[in-house]
């Protein structure tokens, strides 16, 4: 299983690497929005991680991209943000996101539960 | 907030050159701005144009222009351009020798137009998802990799109670933050009440459960009395969420150690009531005043809660409110203290 874990802070990208890796799962990462859509079009990963506040291009441009790829449109993506407004979420769900994760309100062990979760179920749970 | 009455050359207000008739014979960059006309189209017309005919405080701006008098401050109504009205403030300031031949200068700034609520809304809102990105981040890379860290075969368990120390005060701060985001969304107007049909007493119960380790910890009881059948409210669950939690999590922090802290819910009228009792200490007369305020925190509070931030009960209110609600609470020497928040009910409409 692969998912694509988009996020451009590093320190969290390395402990998120690690908790997949640690769970059987093997990891590509990506430090910007281009680079997410490149890699998605290149691994078909089974999951991406997107977070929102990107360079070069922002996570609901990547969001609207992967939606309008017939290719990639099927894999299910999770938003993992510390954005937490309501309009934002309304639009990510609207753009297609299955789930949506406020980074702070979770530990990381839980963010590994909800992949597995998305993965074997399909479903993401709307828990904020 | 009008601008204060002796600093209104400090705003970015309008700054027009009007002439003895009444003829506007100079319009600033920022007049344009606010008022929509632009330099070439309003030269030579008179400044009635931009004022509310027949108002008092047009005549009074008309009269000190004309007589060339020093107009300190007044608030007067504008059409600007577009056919919108908005509220401004003007100053008449007398101008002799202008090379204009303008006998006063006034100087406007628009008080409460739409165009500068939407722009200080847009400048809060940037402000809040901002700050929140920029604060949670390093507070997630603290609390990930604190967590990865205390899973690691060889930290001692002295070590690990360390860390698990650094780990709760991280997670204060991540409270913190919460609350001070709910705290400016409310303000800015941008927490709106998604309402729909819900059953209040769901809400209860799965709160109850999330508080309950920490009512145990400090061996109270924690008792739910339903005393009405009708629990369908019709409300944002995540607001009355966040009003629930906190007055049940203020309860637990400030009832006594083995207390016992009683939660009804009932119904009266076309409201659903909820309230939450504890047997601690009462409130305090000189607290009463303060105590939906945010960042109020009084003697006992600091005594009883000093992780507390002061902003549970003013988000609480706002929470409730923005519900279509109302909170309050009693709290009297031997009776304990009850916060009791009326939700409105769904009402089939027949």
């Amino acid at each position: 299983m692969t998912i694509l874990i988009v996020e451009d802070e590093e320190i969290l990208r390395k402990v998120l690497k690690e908790k997949f890796e640690e769970n059987d799962y093997s990891v590509v990462l990506a430090m910007d929005g281009e680079a997410a859509i490149n890699l998605a079009r290149k691994y078909k990963p089974q999951l991406i991680l997107l977070d929102l506040i990107l360079p070069k291009k922002d996570g609901f441009e990547v969001l609207k991209d992967l939606k309008s790829d017939f290719e990639l449109k099927h894999i299910p993506v999770i938003i993992l943000s510390n954005l937490g407004q309501d309009e934002g979420i309304k639009k990510a769900f609207d753009l297609g996101a299955i789930d949506y994760i406020i980074k702070t309100q979770h530990p990381v062990n839980e963010i590994v539960e909800k992949v597995k979760h998305v993965l074997l179920t399909g479903n993401g749970h709307n828990n904020r | 907030m009008p601008p204060k009455k002796t600093n209104l050359y400090s705003f970015p207000g309008a700054v027009v050159d009007v002439a003895g008739d009444g003829k506007i014979v100079g319009w600033g960059k920022n007049a344009e701005r606010v008022f929509g006309y632009s330099t070439k189209e309003i030269i030579g017309r008179q400044f009635s144009v931009v004022l509310s005919e027949n108002a008092e405080a047009s005549r009074k701006i008309i009269s000190a222009i004309r007589k060339g008098k020093r107009l300190p401050y007044c608030e007067a109504f504008c059409k600007k351009k577009d056919g919108l009205t908005a509220k401004f403030a003007f100053a008449v300031l007398p101008a002799k020798g202008n090379a204009r031949r303008a006998t006063a200068y006034v100087v406007a700034y628009n008080v409460d137009g739409k165009e500068g609520k939407e722009e200080m809304e847009k400048i809060q809102n940037d402000f809040i998802s901002v700050a929140a990105h920029q604060l949670r981040t390093p507070l997630t890379a603290i609390k990930w990799t604190l967590e990865v860290f205390m899973e690691d075969k060889n930290v001692t368990p002295t070590q690990r109670e360390r860390l698990n120390d650094i780990y709760v005060s991280n997670e204060r701060l991540i409270y913190l933050v919460n609350d001070l985001l709910n705290v400016s969304r409310f303000q800015a107007g941008t927490r709106v009440a998604n309402k729909k049909k819900i059953n209040i007493e769901e809400i209860v119960r799965s709160s109850l459960r999330l508080l309950l380790p920490n009512a145990k910890r400090k061996r109270q009881k924690i008792t739910l009395k339903i005393q009405t059948q009708k629990s369908i409210a019709i409300a944002d669950p995540l607001l009355l969420n966040e009003a629930f939690n906190n007055v049940l999590s203020n309860a637990i922090a400030y009832g006594p150690e083995g207390g016992e802290i009683a939660v009804v819910l009932g119904a009266k009228g076309a409201n659903c009531l909820i309230s939450v009792h504890n047997n601690g200490p009462i409130i305090p007369e000189s607290a009463r005043q303060k105590l939906f305020t945010k960042f109020y925190r009084g003697e006992t509070e600091r005594r009883l809660k000093p992780s507390g931030t002061g902003l549970g009960l003013f988000i609480a209110k706002a929470a409730v409110e923005a519900n279509g609600g109302k909170i309050w609470y009693e709290s009297r020497p031997g009776k304990g203290t009850t916060f009791t928040f009326a939700t409105p009910l769904f009402i089939m409409k027949t």
